[in-house]
């Protein structure tokens, strides 16, 4: 009986090691390199307002800007009329050419008058136009020059803004990220009350379909509404009912 | 390091699994690397100076410095049953000369395949793993992410919200697992392919020499 021969071997202990030397050097690696993870950014919101532009004479047409002199280009040159020509006259069936009976001078003076006055109007409109554009190069020039460029600089207080769209504005966007309902057609009603440094100092609730999952929603898109909220025009409180809906926020 | 800390107990489990799977696999690779790579040169060196010696106990008195060739076993093998055949022939005062009546090659033969199979079963040692791991990490890393997505998903419903900044670092902590996975497999399933096709070489080679062993006894020793 023999055994047989087994060549001599090693265990996997210097393996191991290796294997512990290079998976420490592989993890420092990652540790000092600090595997990106890269700060999430939100796309940053931009709150437009609309300003309604006030009119100096609505029934004139001609809009000016309160407190400024707007150089305004020239009014672009009203096209001559044309000349009227006298028509020539049509046959009539059953008469004669040469027995045609002339235009009277009353009719032909009188078309001549309506078409003189659609031209008037044709150029008084052109005129508006230009004037509307000037305008909206100045307040373009404006804007640019109280902020970023390409950037409205509305806070909601100007003379004009809705302040109420304002907010409703800021809740809708805040809404659209915490919204979440378990019921089919949840609905709160909200009446807030903010101060004049833009804090709410009251939220009370009118109505609600008793959803508790969407009501916390609605709590959590005010809290997160509320960082964003400017002061109030006038310098004084703002009270105003808001209506939330799965499909948005409105104004009672 | 964050994204570890962020993931969950079963997550957590997982990577810690597949760790383990990765470095075990590298201990492996290493020490094959070694093991195969000394027997292929030390089995080139062996048969070179099996060729040139002229006597096999010269070959055997020498064999200690070959002592990582699968070869060297072999020649151990096949040597130390013909000694005990030609003593045998010296009893019945025939002196170096190997019985066939009783089967005194087919002794040899045997003896040369026994530990031919020794050595592929030493030389094919831990090579299982490395199968292992390449076939299975994939999956267990599969099983981590579907895990922490899940878990990332209930914490959206909780939480109400469904914005990226809220649904993005769940699946990237989920999705480490995947990645892990598949680092601890790829270099395993690498590996063991390597290690398959250098183990086949030395098998051929392991053959080879058992067949001229065999001829050599049969010209030299065998009774006419």
């Amino acid at each position: 009986m023999n055994r047989t021969t087994v060549s001599p071997e090693r265990g996997l202990g210097w393996g191991i090691t290796a294997s512990l030397i290079l998976h420490a050097i592989l993890f420092s690696a990652v540790l000092f390199a600090r595997f990106p993870s890269p700060p999430l950014q939100e796309a940053p919101v931009y709150y437009v307002d609309v300003v309604n532009l006030p009119v100096a004479s609505p029934r004139a047409g001609s809009p000016t800007v309160a407190g400024g002199s707007v150089p305004q280009p020239p009014p672009p040159a009203a096209p001559k009329p044309e000349m009227a020509l006298p028509r020539k006259p049509l046959p009539v069936k059953g008469t004669l050419p040469g027995k045609q009976k002339p235009v009277p001078a009353e009719e032909s003076s009188r078309e001549f008058e309506q078409r003189l006055a659609k031209l008037q109007s044709t150029a008084d409109e052109r005129h508006q136009e230009a004037a509307l554009d000037a305008m909206r190069r100045k307040v373009a020039g404006s804007a640019r020059s109280a902020g970023q460029a390409g950037m409205p600089a509305g806070t909601g207080t100007q003379a004009g803004s809705d302040y109420a769209s304002y907010i409703q504005s800021r809740l809708r966007d805040a809404f659209r990220s915490t919204i979440v309902y378990q019921t089919s057609s949840p609905e709160m009603v909200i009446r807030l009350t903010i101060d004049a440094g833009g804090h709410i100092i009251r939220q009370r609730v009118e109505h609600s379909t008793g959803d508790r999952i969407f009501e916390e929603s609605v709590s959590k898109a005010i809290a997160r509404a509320e960082k964003t909220f400017s002061p109030p025009p006038g310098g004084g409180t703002f009270e105003c009912g808001f209506i939330f809906r799965p499909q948005g926020v409105g104004k009672k | 390091m964050t994204l570890f800390a962020g993931t969950g107990l079963v997550v957590k489990l997982v990577l810690i699994v597949l760790i383990f799977f990765s470095v075990v696999s590298w201990a492996i690779i290493f020490f094959k690397l070694l093991q195969v790579n000394r027997a292929n040169s030390e089995s080139e060196r062996f048969l070179e100076f099996f060729w040139k010696a002229k006597r096999f106990d010269a070959i055997n008195a020498q064999i200690d410095r070959f002592a990582n060739s699968p070869l060297t076993v072999l020649f151990s093998e096949g040597y130390a049953e013909l000694k005990r055949l030609v003593e045998k022939g010296d009893q019945k005062e025939e002196p170096d000369v190997v019985s066939t009546d009783l089967g005194g090659i087919d002794n040899i033969s045997r003896a040369l395949r026994r530990a031919t199979t020794s050595e592929i079963t030493r030389l094919e040692k831990y090579v299982t793993f490395l199968a292992t791991t390449g076939s299975t990490a994939p999956f267990i890393g599969l099983f981590g992410t579907v895990w922490g997505i899940m878990t990332a998903f209930k914490g959206i419903g909780e939480t109400g919200s469904a914005s990226l900044a809220v649904v993005a670092p769940g699946i990237a902590e989920a999705l480490i697992a995947t990645a892990i996975g598949l680092v601890a497999a790829i270099p395993a399933v690498m590996g063991y392919n390597h290690f398959q096709h250098k183990i086949k070489v030395l098998i051929a080679s392991m053959d080879n020499f058992s067949t001229e062993f065999l001829n050599i006894v049969q010209r030299t020793f065998a009774r006419k």
